[in-house]
C-alpha cells in the first residue's frame, strides 16, 4: 500500500544562487552530493559510494544551503534539492556557473505543482544515532520510505530499529540491512527499481493515478541504458532530460504489474510523468 | 592416492554435485526464445579434437606463426567433423545466410586473449563457405580490453569488431534474475547483439586458470562473457560460479546459437586468471581444442591447468581449504593462495543441465600432433 508523505499543492521553489558572503537564516548547510568509487575487498565489483542528501529531505529538512560546492557538483546539487522537494540555496564553484544556469533553466521548465512523495516503507524515527545511516541506506537503494513517529499499518512494511525484525546490530552492515529490508518487503512490492546502474537515485511523487518520477544520476559520467521499473501500469506522457531534449524512453514494456522502460543516457537529471494506461 | 587426486575425486562424484545443487540460488530466466535443438552440446556431444603444434608460437617472443595456426585449425575442424574437405567441414555448421558472432575473450588482454591469428583464420573460413564478411561480428563486452588487441588487421575489412558497452548494449527483455548476496541489481541481461542479430556463434576462449571458477574455458566465456552484471556472483571468499555459469550458458537463444567452440591454447594462464598482468604465470600449451560440446572441452582444460599447476608446485584448483584464502594482491602474486573458494565443479554442474558430457571415460578425444 502506498502512503502519501508530504502534501504541497504549490510549486517547489526553483533552487536559487546564493552569495557566499550573505547570511542564510533558516537554511541548514548540507554536504555536497557526490559519488566515490571505492574498491571493495568484499566483492569483485566496485559498487560506488554515494553521498546523497535525499535522506535529510525525507527526514523533514525543508530548507538547505549547499555551501562552497566543489567544482562539478553544482548541477547535481540543484537537481538533488529540487527532486526531493526542498527549498535550496546554491553556492556553486564559479566555473560551474554556466552548467548550473542550464540546470536551473531546465528545472524552471519542468516545474509543476508538487505532488506528494510516495512510499510504502515506514521508518520509525527514534532519534537514535543509527537512524541517519538507516535512512541513507534506504535512499541509496531506492527503497522508498517515509519517516514516521509510530508504526503505520497502512504501509507494507514498518521498520523500527531494535525490533525483532530489525535489531540494532543489523544496521551496522549496510548491505545486510538493505538486504533485510528488501527481503521483508519483497522486490515485487517495490515502487521503483533501477537496473544497470548503481548511481541513480529516485523520488516518486504522485496524486490520484498520476505519477512523477525524478531520476538523479550521482556519477560524473552519464549512466547508460538505465532500466527503470515503476510499480503499476502506466504510459509515459512526458520525459524531460536535463542534458538531452531529444531523450526518449525506449524498450517500454508492461510486465508483472509494472511498467519498464530504458533511458539510453542519463547525464544528471530526468523527470518522467506517468498516467494510467487504459 | 595423493591428496590432489583425492580432492579431485571427492569433488567430481555425483553426490558432490547433488549436494551442491541443493544450495543453488533460485534463478528466474526471462526469455521469449525457444530452443532450436542445434546448440550446445551440438552436433558432436563428447567429441573433442585436440591439436598440438610446437611451431604455433615462439614462447620467448610470443610471436605467433600464422601458417602453423592455419594448419592447426584445418586439422582440428577436419578431425572434429570427420570430413576430408575443409570447406565441407565448415559447411556442416555455417551457410551463406548466417550472421555469425565470434565470441572472443579479451578479459586478460593484452597479455592473453583470443589470438588475433585464430580469430582471423576463423573469419577466413566463414567467408570461404559463403558467409558475407559484413555478417561476421567479432564481439566482447568491454571496449577498453578489446582496444588493446589488433583484431581488425587480421580480418576482412567489412567484418565488425564490437563491444556490448558501445554497440547495442544488453537486451532488456532477456535476462536471468537472481539474488546472491542481497545486491540491488538482480538482473543479468544478454548481449543484445546475440539476441537481435546473430544466427550462430563461435566461441573462442583461452586456456586459463580462474580465481573464482577454477578454470575458465568454453562455458565461462560464453556465459559470463555474454551477460552483464555477473561479477556480483562473488563476495568475500564465496562465489556462485558453480551454478551461475551453467545456468547462463543454458539460456536461449545463447545455447541454440552457440554451435562451435574453438579453445585457443596457444597461450595459457596457470595462475591469477582470468587476467594476466604477470607473465610469470603465462604458459604455452601450443594446443587448440575443437568441439561442439563445451563441457567436454572444459573437462580436458581442467587437466591441462592442473598438470601445469602441479608441475609448478601450486595448490590444486580443487583445493577448498580456507587456509589458502587471501586478498587479491597477495593471490595475484602467489600461486599457493586462493582469492575465492574455487568452483571448478561448474563444468560438471553444466553437464547436469544437458550442456555436454563430463565423464572423461565417455569422451571421444582425438589428438593430433603436428
Amino acid at each position: 500500500m502506498i502512503a502519501v508523505v508530504l502534501f504541497a499543492a504549490a510549486l517547489v521553489p526553483v533552487p536559487q544562487l546564493h552569495d557566499r558572503d550573505a547570511q542564510a537564516p533558516g537554511y541548514e548547510k548540507v554536504p555536497p552530493p557526490q559519488l566515490q568509487r571505492r574498491v571493495s575487498e568484499a566483492s569483485a565489483t566496485t559498487v560506488p559510494w554515494i553521498d546523497s542528501n535525499a535522506w535529510r529531505f525525507q527526514r523533514g529538512l525543508k530548507k538547505a544551503l549547499y555551501a562552497d560546492l566543489p567544482l562539478g557538483s553544482g548541477p547535481l546539487a540543484a537537481a538533488e534539492g529540487y527532486a526531493w522537494g526542498a527549498d535550496v540555496l546554491l553556492e556553486p564553484a564559479p566555473k560551474d556557473a554556466a552548467d548550473v544556469g542550464e540546470m536551473l533553466a531546465f528545472i524552471t521548465r519542468v516545474n509543476a505543482p508538487r505532488m506528494p512523495t510516495l512510499a510504502n516503507l515506514g521508518v520509525v524515527d527514534d532519534g537514535s544515532e543509527e537512524i541517519p545511516e538507516v535512512l541513507n541506506l534506504l535512499s541509496r537503494r531506492n527503497l522508498l520510505y517515509k519517516v514516521i513517529k509510530e508504526e503505520d499499518p497502512k504501509l507494507d512494511l514498518n521498520i523500527r530499529l531494535g525490533s525483532k525484525q530489525f535489531p540494532k546490530d543489523s544496521a551496522r552492515n549496510p548491505n545486510d540491512f538493505a538486504a533485510r529490508v528488501r527481503e521483508r518487503l519483497g522486490d515485487e512490492k517495490r515502487l521503483v527499481r533501477i537496473f544497470n546502474s548503481y548511481s541513480v537515485l529516485t523520488n516518486l511523487t504522485g496524486a490520484g493515478d498520476r505519477r512523477r518520477l525524478h531520476l538523479v544520476n550521482y556519477a560524473r559520467l552519464p549512466a547508460k541504458d538505465v532500466r527503470v521499473r515503476v510499480s503499476g501500469v502506466y504510459e509515459i506522457v512526458m520525459l524531460a532530460d536535463s542534458a538531452d531534449p531529444a531523450q526518449q524512453a525506449r524498450d517500454i514494456v508492461i510486465a508483472d504489474g509494472g511498467t519498464e522502460f530504458t533511458l539510453g543516457r542519463l547525464t544528471t537529471y530526468a523527470v518522467v510523468d506517468l498516467e494510467p494506461k487504459h | 592416492m595423493d591428496r590432489r587426486s583425492f580432492l579431485q575425486l571427492a569433488a567430481t562424484t555425483p553426490a558432490a554435485v547433488a549436494a551442491a545443487k541443493s544450495n543453488v540460488p533460485e534463478y528466474k530466466v526471462v526469455s521469449k526464445y525457444q530452443s532450436t535443438g542445434h546448440g550446445m552440446p551440438g552436433m558432436f556431444p563428447g567429441r573433442v579434437a585436440s591439436v598440438l603444434n610446437d611451431r604455433c608460437i615462439d614462447a620467448d617472443t610470443e610471436v605467433v606463426d600464422k601458417t602453423a595456426v592455419s594448419e592447426m585449425m584445418s586439422a582440428g575442424m577436419l578431425c572434429l567433423t570427420g570430413e576430408k574437405d575443409l570447406r565441407t567441414a565448415w559447411s556442416r555448421f555455417f551457410s551463406a545466410d548466417d550472421v555469425v558472432g565470434i565470441k572472443i575473450n579479451a578479459s586478460g588482454a593484452p597479455g592473453i586473449c583470443s589470438t588475433p591469428e585464430v580469430v582471423g583464420e576463423t573469419a577466413r573460413n566463414l567467408v570461404a563457405v559463403g558467409v558475407k564478411p559484413e555478417n561476421i561480428w567479432v564481439y566482447e563486452r568491454n571496449k577498453s580490453q578489446v582496444d588493446t588487441v589488433p583484431y581488425a588487421q587480421h580480418l576482412p575489412s567489412e567484418t565488425h569488431v564490437v563491444t556490448a558497452d558501445e554497440y547495442l548494449g544488453y537486451d532488456p527483455f532477456m535476462y536471468v534474475e537472481v539474488s546472491f548476496f542481497g545486491e540491488d541489481d538482480t538482473r543479468s541481461n544478454l548481449v543484445r547483439l546475440v539476441s537481435e542479430k546473430l544466427t550462430k556463434i563461435i566461441n573462442i576462449p583461452n586456456m586459463k586458470d580462474h580465481s573464482a571458477s577454477g578454470v575458465t574455458g568454453c562455458l565461462k566465456n560464453i556465459a559470463y562473457g555474454d551477460f552483464h552484471n555477473v561479477a556480483r556472483s562473488h563476495q568475500y571468499s564465496v562465489t556462485n560460479t558453480l551454478s551461475f555459469i551453467g545456468t547462463l550458458a543454458a539460456t536461449e537463444p545463447l545455447r541454440s546459437r552457440t554451435v562451435l567452440n574453438i579453445m585457443d591454447g596457444i597461450r595459457g594462464v596457470w595462475h591469477a586468471g582470468p587476467f594476466s598482468p604477470d607473465r610469470r604465470f603465462r604458459f604455452y600449451p601450443k594446443q587448440m581444442l575443437f568441439s561442439t560440446d563445451p563441457v567436454a572441452a572444459d573437462r580436458i582444460l581442467i587437466d591441462i591447468i592442473e598438470a601445469k599447476r602441479e608441475k609448478e608446485k601450486a595448490i590444486s584448483v580443487w583445493d577448498r581449504s580456507e587456509k589458502y584464502l587471501a586478498k587479491p594482491r597477495e593471490f595475484s602474486s602467489n600461486p599457493n593462495l586462493n582469492r575465492f573458494v574455487r568452483e571448478p565443479g561448474h563444468i560438471e554442474y553444466a553437464s547436469t543441465l544437458g550442456l555436454g558430457i563430463y565423464d572423461k571415460s565417455k569422451l571421444d578425444i582425438r589428438e593430433i600432433r603436428q
